[in-house]
């Protein structure tokens, strides 16, 4: 469904992401693991179109993206929570879930935010009409996924979606990642830079070093030496 | 007590003039951080657009119909500026998103373009729009006499506030615009289309000018320059008041169109220019993002 190919990508002169190349499917959590600095965020953040490519390109459901912008791919199924979880601060909890509508376009119009939402975050339902802001971290981090979901994506791009993040919280993340996946078929490219959580999540491991993919396989079939000798530091 | 009740109508009055001109000023600043020189100018073409209604119902409508000319005049002159503004925004504006000093200049350059065509289509001299009869008149109370015309332009600005208030928080498009001007990167993410939503933001600013030119008829002649002396005053609500806030460039409107009726009533209007501009320097210095900051809970 996502193909990236041989892709050269970073900002201004020096180059992150050096021939790159990545596939995920429908239903599947891609993982990619790496130190910090490989340019795991860069992938995402240039599938989804904030970093542009220099070389190469990426195809989404048949179709090259390269010269297409961000809301485009938006537009096209491509969910994006970014690292800095960046919800709308002074917006409502609602009205921030209910922006996730705008990549289905006009379809999204007027559409209720789907029970699921609040069965996997019950909090989200406690929190609907306080501004965006004031939540904690971790809620921020359910908020932004949720908002990332409504709009019925293909795909979700996850930036380390547990990153500072109380345990209780991690848990519940892996669980609704997972949920995603099997019931909704969404594919997940979850970026990750613990391995236990990795392994834990993702059907499928890539991990990342100097701006490409070193490892590939399914998560039941890598040899742990083989991954931790690229994120040892 | 009569004189401070006047005073303080006057300036409520002069403050929503100015809120009327800010508010435009605010939302195209805070989406595109672009300093709008050529705003004043819409303030002008509103007004004109005002002279021409009223000319052409002089000619061509029964003179019993000539007081429902001003009516008519304010969604036309908002219409008009608004495309204007459009057309400004797709050919110049999208140009030089974020770039406020490039903007300034480039903004200014249009606003002196601006003047010249209406100097060559109206002529330099100012022009007179006759008020409709039914605005001219005033009401006593408790001895402080109430023109017409200021508690319509009164009631005419808060209907513009009231207004822009349910399109940006109880609209999809409104909302929409929140987003690009909280977060444009994120925005876009979540697949806003922001060239889209930017032109009509720009379209909306420049039609609340044009409004603002229509209710300027009211309190004097219209000429070329007409628009040039409330920008600067406009600017400065809206960077006491924070940028991007409607709340803060309401607040800021007041707190300047009062100050500067009540400075003004004891002195002259030069002392009062620069009481107003000496008080928002040292607000500044206190609180440098404005009367209303948006404040994050910062990520753990």
């Amino acid at each position: 469904m996502l193909n990236v190919k041989g892709i050269l990508a970073g900002y201004d002169g020096s180059m992150v992401l050096n021939d790159l190349t990545f596939q995920a499917q429908k239903g599947q959590i891609v993982g990619v693991l790496g130190r910090n600095g490989v340019g795991k965020s860069t992938l995402l953040k240039s599938i989804i179109g904030l970093v542009p490519l220099k070389e190469g390109d990426i195809h989404f459901h048949e179709q090259g993206l390269k010269k297409l912008p961000i809301d485009k791919r938006a537009r096209l199924g491509i969910g994006y929570v970014p690292q800095g979880r960046e919800i709308f601060p002074s917006l409502t909890v609602e009205e921030n879930i209910l922006l996730g509508f705008e990549m289905m376009g006009k379809a999204g119009k007027n559409k209720k935010i789907p029970n699921e939402v609040f069965e996997w975050f019950p909090v989200l339902k406690e929190m609907l009409h306080r501004k965006g802001g004031d939540l904690s971290g971790g809620q921020q981090q359910q908020l932004a996924i949720a908002r990332a979901y409504v709009g019925q994506p293909d795909i979700l791009l996850l930036d380390e979606p547990m990153e500072g993040i109380q345990p209780s919280i991690v848990q519940l993340i892996q669980q609704v990642i997972t949920k995603i996946a099997r019931e909704k078929n969404i594919g997940v490219v979850l970026v990750e830079h613990d391995l236990d959580l990795a392994m834990e999540t993702a059907d499928f491991i890539y991990v990342m070093d100097h701006g490409h993919m070193v490892v590939e396989g399914e998560t039941n079939k890598l040899n742990i030496q083989d991954i931790e000798r690229h994120l040892v530091v | 007590m009569e004189i401070l009740l006047t005073q303080l109508f006057n300036g409520l009055s002069y403050s929503s003039f100015l809120l009327l001109i800010a508010l435009g000023l605010s939302i195209t600043f805070g989406l595109m951080r672009v300093m709008n020189m050529a705003h004043g100018d819409m303030i002008m073409i509103g007004a004109y657009v005002t002279y021409s209604v009223q000319l052409i119902f002089v000619s061509m409508v029964p003179e019993s119909l000539f007081d429902y000319y001003f009516i008519l005049s304010i969604p036309i002159a908002f219409i008009v500026t608004a495309l204007i503004g459009l057309l400004v925004e797709k050919s110049l504006i999208r140009f030089l998103y974020a770039r406020p000093l490039d903007s300034l200049l480039a903004t200014w350059g249009l606003s002196l373009i601006f003047q010249q065509i209406a100097r060559m289509i109206f002529g330099a001299p100012n022009v007179a729009v006759t008020a409709p009869s039914w605005l001219n008149g005033n009401v006593e109370i408790a001895s402080v006499v109430l023109p017409y015309k200021r508690l319509f332009i009164l009631v005419l600005v808060c209907l513009c506030v009231l207004g822009l208030y349910y399109y940006l928080v109880k609209t999809t498009a409104g909302r929409r615009m929140n987003a690009v001007t909280l977060n444009r990167p994120m925005a876009a993410s979540l697949g806003i289309n922001t060239r889209k939503v930017d032109a009509t933001a720009f379209a909306l600013g420049s039609g609340l000018g044009g409004v603002a030119g229509c209710a300027l008829t009211l309190l004097g002649p219209v000429g070329p320059t007409v628009g040039t002396n409330y920008i600067i005053d406009a600017f400065m609500i809206v960077i006491l008041g924070g940028v991007g806030k409607i709340k803060g460039t309401v607040l800021g409107a007041l707190c300047i169109g009062l100050l500067s009726t009540f400075t003004e009533y004891g002195t002259s209007a030069t002392i009062a220019k620069v009481v107003v501009f000496a008080f928002i320097i040292i607000f500044l210095q206190w609180k440098p993002s404005g009367l209303i900051s948006t404040r994050t809970r910062v990520l753990d």
